[in-house]
């Protein structure tokens, strides 16, 4: 997977997320945001 | 990390295949499994880098409103047919309510429901783990549909090209593929249920709750930073793979046993097929109806059937084929009271409707689509100043 991520990344198919999020809602609205605006893959890192 | 899978160009490309061909593509991966529906794995000694964790050091994501609690929802089930041994990857929900306990909801036609039937029926409990954050080849494998004598970590290995390395799992009988990154060990209890639910579904809709299966957790470990995959239930990444593989599945089967066949979408929904052909005969876009309803019995609501020069993704298209090709009633098939999707206490989803959007058959000529010379060479910057 890591592999596959970095490729993604490489590709220009990853956004990333760098602030905190929380689990409890904010992670799926984040990620349903997302998905109405492109199929980028999501990486939250914190 | 999440949306891993949500595109169509992704999904194509991770099987090798030109975008808008996965189905041909996977159907040659499934030609290749048959003839080797077991296997294709090779064991190693655990990774040196296992981390031994508990449930609530992983994010515990709750993400709808009305939801029981926080919800694993990317991790894959492996477990072993009780009888023939063959292991099996599969998709469940999983409710956290302790480090040592998760309550499952395993869908009556999935195999793993199958197994831990045979083993309750000797009042045992059945080993699993589940594995969050794998390779896409597992994920793939594991969304598929095949035959339940067939090894998902076969068709894995067919999918990646090469063999899975496995490791002997630390608490129960099974092998733990080496590139699952979170591993969750225990069993299904046998004769116990609990209440889980209520739950956001793919459809859009609360599952209530309901007394399903208990899992009681033996070990939880991952590989050192290790990446956690979350899926939002619904969305496109969700949707997506499921309607693609949905889409494969009814391309096999139809090219199986009718001509023609050139393509087959399950989008905007799985409940929906849209089949595209070259029609060969007078009536054949009926018959390629009647074999959809055949080829799965649980998803595909209704069928459409269309020409080839029709984007069967985009469903704008394939109403405009319905409605400028023929006749509404001569091309619509309703047929009554037939079950469809498993989880339906109120038969909502009983029935099929089949419309034939395809061009009469012999009178191609009359239904040429117009167009103009040098439409799609245009630059409008050059017009409009």
């Amino acid at each position: 997977m890591r592999n596959y991520i970095n490729k993604l990344k490489a590709d220009g198919e990853l956004k990333t997320v760098a602030v905190a999020v929380d689990p409890q809602f904010e992670l799926a609205a984040v990620t349903k945001q997302a998905q109405r605006h492109s199929d980028d893959a999501v990486f939250s890192t914190r | 990390m999440t949306n891993l899978f949500s595109s169509r160009h992704r999904l194509c490309e991770l099987i090798q295949a030109e975008d808008g061909n996965f189905c041909p593509a996977w159907n040659r991966i499934l030609d290749e499994t048959a003839s080797m529906p077991s296997g294709g794995t090779c064991s190693s000694a655990a990774p040196a880098d296992l981390v031994t964790g508990k449930l609530s050091d992983l994010p515990l994501i709750h993400y709808h409103e009305k939801d029981a609690g926080p919800y694993l929802t990317s991790a894959i089930f492996l477990a072993k047919d009780p009888h023939t041994k063959i292991p099996n990857l599969s998709f469940h929900r999983a409710m956290y309510v302790s480090d040592q306990e998760l309550r499952i909801r395993l869908g009556s036609t999935h195999d793993l429901y199958h197994y831990q039937q045979k083993a309750e029926e000797r009042n045992e409990a059945l080993e699993a783990a589940l594995l969050i954050t794998v390779s896409p080849a597992l994920f793939l494998a594991a969304s598929a549909s095949i035959p339940r004598d067939w090894s998902e970590l076969a068709l894995a290995a067919k999918i990646s090209g090469e063999e899975i390395e496995t490791y002997p799992a630390r608490t129960i009988d099974l092998e733990i593929p080496r590139a699952a990154r979170i591993v969750v060990e225990g069993r299904i209890r046998a004769n116990e249920r609990r209440p889980e639910g209520p739950f956001g579904e793919f459809m859009g809709y609360y599952v209530p709750q309901a007394d399903n299966h208990v899992f009681e957790v033996t070990s939880v470990y991952s590989r050192r930073n290790a990446v956690f995959h979350s899926i939002l239930c619904g969305s496109s990444e969700d949707l997506t793979l499921l309607e693609t593989l949905t889409a494969a599945k009814m391309y096999r089967h139809l090219n199986k046993v009718l001509p023609g066949i050139v393509d087959v979408s399950c989008s905007p929904a799985f409940m929906n097929t849209t089949v595209k052909i070259s029609q060969q005969y007078e009536g054949h876009a009926r018959q390629v109806i009647m074999a959809a309803f055949g080829a799965d019995l649980d998803y595909n609501k209704a069928v459409f059937v269309v020409d080839e020069d029709i984007d069967i993704t985009d469903m704008n298209e394939v109403m405009w084929a319905f409605l400028s090709r023929g006749r509404v009633d001569k091309r619509t098939m309703v047929i009554d009271d037939v079950p469809g999707f498993y989880r339906d206490p109120h038969k909502d989803h009983w029935g099929r409707l089949g419309l034939d959007a395809t061009m009469p058959f012999g009178r191609e000529a009359e239904f040429e689509r117009k167009r103009i010379p040098g439409e799609t060479d245009i630059d409008l910057d050059e017009y409009f100043k």
